[in-house]
């Protein structure tokens, strides 16, 4: 009896099929996150609201292109032969960066249109 | 044709042998029953049983509500009625049935003899059937709760409703979604690790890939309101601030842990639902289903988005108007992941190269795009903040939410009840009641609530026990009634159509409809009598000599080598065979644990506190009991499994299933503890002066030095406890004494925090961060008193020789669980000791 067969890089290749979406959850909770203490802590933090959002929305689109650029390397196959779980990968991989861009954009966008802490009339 | 991967003839006896060993018990000792399709028979009647009398409240709210200024049913008893139907209908019906289906189906679809934990699903049913029955049956004795699905506070706090109503919706509910997450590690575990061979991920059917992320959505939305049940029964029960603002809490805290939960809810109902038509679909199509891989995106991304839309539900509490914006953009983005789905459904059925079939399958997955859509444009309607202010706590509320919920699942299970009863039954259902059904079902539904909109719209709130003629939307009130009752009709026809025809057994046509999964394969209760080498996403329509080739036994696994009940377990992206994985079958120690456990929370809900502990010692008992025998060690391998395939049959470690599902736990424990965190800041947010004024009672640094280092010290002992472990067939008392140190600094590192608050003087009902850091603490000491029982029952084991050095999961997994908890503790202890320093302001 030889081995058992491993998954190797499972927690690598898991990570990259749901990066774009991470990336999304994180720069969601961390614009929400800002904008509520900030409103909370009142005039002297407001400011920075926006600036931290547009930052954090450079950055997360970086990451995401960084992660479209990266992703034929990291979810290269085990065995050469067959390659179709790679090629699933990096289509669920890629639609999911589309999307998630998507959702960080729309998010930014009400940082564009809104003001930061006021109440709607 | 397939190649054999097993020698052809089987031998004499071999296939009595699996019936032999697979058999379910009969009589009274069906309870004992740990099949999958026994139990997951169990939970889907148990479901539909709810479904039916969540319905039959309903009738009876619409019949209240028929005629202006009715008194047909008292306002209390109506308050009561609305919030256990849509409790029932949320907490014992919609997620229960899609868990159930998992259950049932999963194992078929995969061709696996079982799910990897089938008592842990057993336990879950019988916790469900029998917790959720009692939660029902309040109903009747004027004990159920009455303030809403949503049980907002504080309307819900003791000082406006006293008695035990709101405590039997915080303890019920909680202690069902515990059974809840039970059966979702179930379902992670057993969709990742009980594949056949070569079932890589992108050829995993799409119900699975539904299922998976509906049992992840669970692991992290559960946690959130399991802490909100907890944070409200511990005010009422013990007076600890948390939702009371003049001692620095907020009841909108509840509403973001409830939400946090609750819109993910509806997609957990949902995706299932969508997995099971994005299955009936091509097979009425005859066509693979188009943009495979695009649903599959499209489910992650609406599990995801879905967590970005809880303030969705809190348009209207105050919140600043970029906040809003925020989730407002978020629930646009998560309509496109629906609609994805929605698309290649259409295109599917457009693809289909011949006469599509309305059988009655069909007609419940037509009737389910049509409604859905509806309940997704105007979703799309109340995300818009304007629109929401508008339409906020009216009817157009009520018609959306059953749009989305009846259209989005019921539909869907309905479809699915007509299109999977071949392969538990005897004989398909009746396409003539079926059609009846699916009509009366469609037009009743449409009748009763499209109406609910304009009503809405024209100022009628919910939940109001009767409303004024001049307020005009009597006649719309009236239609709805008349709706209502044509969909029980509808349901009635169904059940008659159940009763005739649905008669649980083998000897029906495999594949009636000509489906290509796995599923319709010949089964009888062993599952499949060989499990399939798979290599594309339709087996049965790309093999169609595999049925014959699976029945002969010329696949994997066509004995029971073991000689007891046993699967493969592959690996969780490529599924290639990893080992043999032996499970237990039936007994009555988790009918016991469930029964127990239930009765424990139910009695502490009416405050009988010393028999609810001794229940729950003896729940405690039957569980030890239950595990004791699970560890079957590698006595019986390694064994071939055919294909020239040879396996062990018992691993430990990254590979072993056992450690997989501490891996989801470990994510359930975290994604509670991070509610717990969000909680903490939360509540800072709100109160930064009950916090500034809490610095004061900061224990001096020693305190959590002194509790982090014992509990670091727990975790390097139980380390070095394996080393001490004995080898196979020998005993020692260093190891047990090891193992039982290592819980023992634990449980001194916990008293360490708890002393130290106390003994500063800080009390948990003083104010909100009192309560807030004393629950950290209890957080981190639940898991230890789980540590300390684990311990022990390492410690037995090996002085009763069944843990050594090779025989060792028990020890593994009682560390996993200490490491984890030393991570969360030394956190908890950096946010409660160190986030009063760094928050400035000055006390």
């Amino acid at each position: 009896m030889s081995e058992p067969a491993r998954d190797t890089r499972f927690l690598r290749r898991t990570l990259t099929s749901l990066s774009g979406i991470l990336i999304w959850a994180a720069h969601f909770g961390l614009v929400y996150g800002v904008q509520h203490v900030a409103c909370r802590e009142g005039a002297g933090w407001t400011g920075f609201v926006k600036p931290v959002i547009y930052l954090a929305t450079v950055l997360a689109a970086a990451l995401m292109g960084l992660v479209a650029a990266k992703a034929r390397s990291w979810l290269a196959p085990d065995d050469p032969g067959a390659p179709d779980v790679s090629i699933f990968l990096r289509a669920v991989t890629h639609i999911l960066l589309v999307l998630s861009l998507f959702g960080v954009l729309a998010t930014t966008a009400s940082a564009v249109l809104l003001p930061t802490c006021g109440a709607l009339r | 044709m397939s190649e054999p991967l097993s020698p052809v003839p089987r031998p004499e006896g071999e296939e009595d042998e699996l019936l032999r060993i697979w058999a379910t018990p009969k009589g009274w000792r069906l309870p004992t029953a740990v099949n999958n399709t026994v139990i997951g028979l169990l939970y889907l009647g148990a479901a539909f049983v709810f479904f039916v009398a969540a319905g039959i409240l309903a009738l009876i709210m619409r019949t209240q509500l028929a005629l202006p200024e009715q008194e047909l049913v008292s306002q209390d008893l109506y308050n009561q009625m609305f919030t256990v139907h849509g409790t029932t209908m949320m907490f014992l019906f919609a997620v229960p049935a899609m868990e159930a289906l998992g259950v049932l189906l999963l194992p078929q679809m995969l061709a696996a003899r079982d799910l990897p934990f089938p008592r842990l699903s057993a336990f879950a049913v019988w916790a469900y059937v029998v917790g959720g029955t009692v939660f029902f049956l309040t109903i009747f004795i004027d004990l159920a709760p009455a303030g809403g699905w949503f049980m907002y506070p504080p309307l819900t706090l003791m000082e406006y409703q006293p008695g035990d109503n709101a405590d039997f919706w915080l303890l019920g509910i909680g202690f069902i979604e515990i059974s809840a997450i039970a059966g979702a590690i179930e379902i992670i575990v057993g969709v990742l690790r009980t594949r056949p061979p070569g079932m890589s991920l992108d050829k995993l059917p799409i119900f699975g890939w539904a299922m998976l992320i509906f049992a992840g959505m669970i692991m992290v939305a559960f946690p959130a309101v399991i802490l909100a049940t907890m944070l409200l029964e511990i005010e009422r029960a013990f007076g600890w601030p948390f939702f009371t603002a003049e001692l620095g809490g907020d009841p909108l805290l509840w509403q973001h842990l409830f939400w946090f939960f609750g819109h993910p809810e509806v997609y957990i109902i949902f995706l299932p639902a969508a997995g099971l038509v994005s299955m009936i679909v091509p097979t009425a199509a005859r066509k693979p289903l188009v943009g495979f891989n695009l649903i599959v995106v499209a489910l992650i991304a609406t599990g995801f988005f879905s967590f970005g839309l809880w303030v969705h539900h809190m348009f209207t509490t105050g919140i600043p108007g970029l906040s809003l914006a925020f989730f407002s953009a978020a629930s646009m983005a998560v309509a496109i992941p629906s609609g994805i789905q929605f698309f290649s459904w259409i295109a599917t059925f457009a693809a289909s190269e011949r006469k599509i079939e309305f059988n009655t399958p069909t007609l419940f997955v037509l009737g389910m795009l049509f409604i859905f859509l509806i309940g997704g444009l105007t979703g799309v309607m109340v995300a818009m903040v304007p629109f929401n202010w508008q339409a906020h706590d009216t009817y157009f509320i009520v018609a959306h939410m059953h749009y989305v919920m009846i259209g989005g699942m019921v539909f869907p299970l309905f479809a699915t009840f007509y299109y999977w009863v071949p392969i538990v039954g005897k004989r398909r259902l009746s396409e003539r009641l079926g059609r009846w059904s699916f009509w009366l079902i469609f037009i009743g539904f449409n009748v009763a609530f499209f109406p609910m909109h304009i009503s809405g719209l024209m100022g009628m709130p919910r939940r109001v026990w009767t409303y004024p003629a001049e307020l005009g939307v009597g006649p719309f009130n009236l239609v709805s009634t008349i709706g209502a009752y044509m969909i029980a009709a509808g349901v009635l026809v169904f059940i008659i159509d159940l009763v005739r025809n649905f008669r649980v057994g083998e000897g029906g046509q495999d594949n009636p409809f000509g489906a290509g999964t796995l599923e319709f394969l010949p089964q009888d209760v062993y599952s499949t009598r060989s499990i399939p080498h798979v290599s594309s996403r339709y087996p049965l329509w790309d093999d169609p000599d595999l049925p014959r080739s699976v029945a002969a036994g010329e696949q994997y696994l066509p004995d029971a080598p073991t000689g007891g009940r046993e699967t493969i377990v592959t690996s969780a992206i490529h599924a290639k065979p990893q080992y043999i994985v032996q499970m237990p079958g039936p007994g009555w120690t988790h009918v016991i644990a469930a029964v127990f456990t239930a009765a424990c929370f139910l009695l502490l809900t009416v405050k009988i506190v010393v028999p609810a502990m001794l229940c729950a010692l003896v729940a405690v008992g039957a569980v030890l009991t239950w595990v004791w025998s699970i560890d079957k060690g590698p006595d019986a391998g390694p064994v071939s499994i055919g294909g020239g395939i040879t396996l062990p049959v018992y691993v430990t470690g990254p590979i072993s299933h056992g450690w997989w599902a501490m891996m989801v736990l470990w994510v359930v424990a975290g994604s509670l503890f991070i509610a717990f965190v969000f909680s903490y800041l939360y509540l800072w947010t709100v109160s930064p002066e009950v916090w500034l004024a809490g610095r004061e009672f900061l224990p001096q640094l020693g305190w959590p030095l002194g509790a982090g280092v014992l509990m670091l010290g727990a975790a390097a002992v139980m380390r070095l406890s394996r080393r001490a472990l004995p080898s196979p067939g020998e005993r020692n008392l260093l190891a047990p004494l090891a193992v039982l140190a290592a819980a023992s600094l634990a449980g001194a590192g916990i008293t360490a925090e708890i002393y130290g608050h106390w003994t500063s003087g800080l009390r948990p009902t003083a104010s909100s961060y009192g309560a807030m850091v004393y629950l950290g603490a209890i957080l981190t000491a639940q898991l230890v008193l789980a540590i300390a029982i684990m311990s022990g029952f390492c410690a037995a084991r090996v002085l009763a020789g069944k843990l050594d050095r090779v025989r060792w999961a028990s020890l593994e997994n009682t560390s996993l669980l200490l490491y984890y908890t030393t991570a969360q503790f030394l956190i908890a202890l950096i946010l409660i000791h160190g986030f009063p320093h760094v928050m400035g302001g000055a006390p």
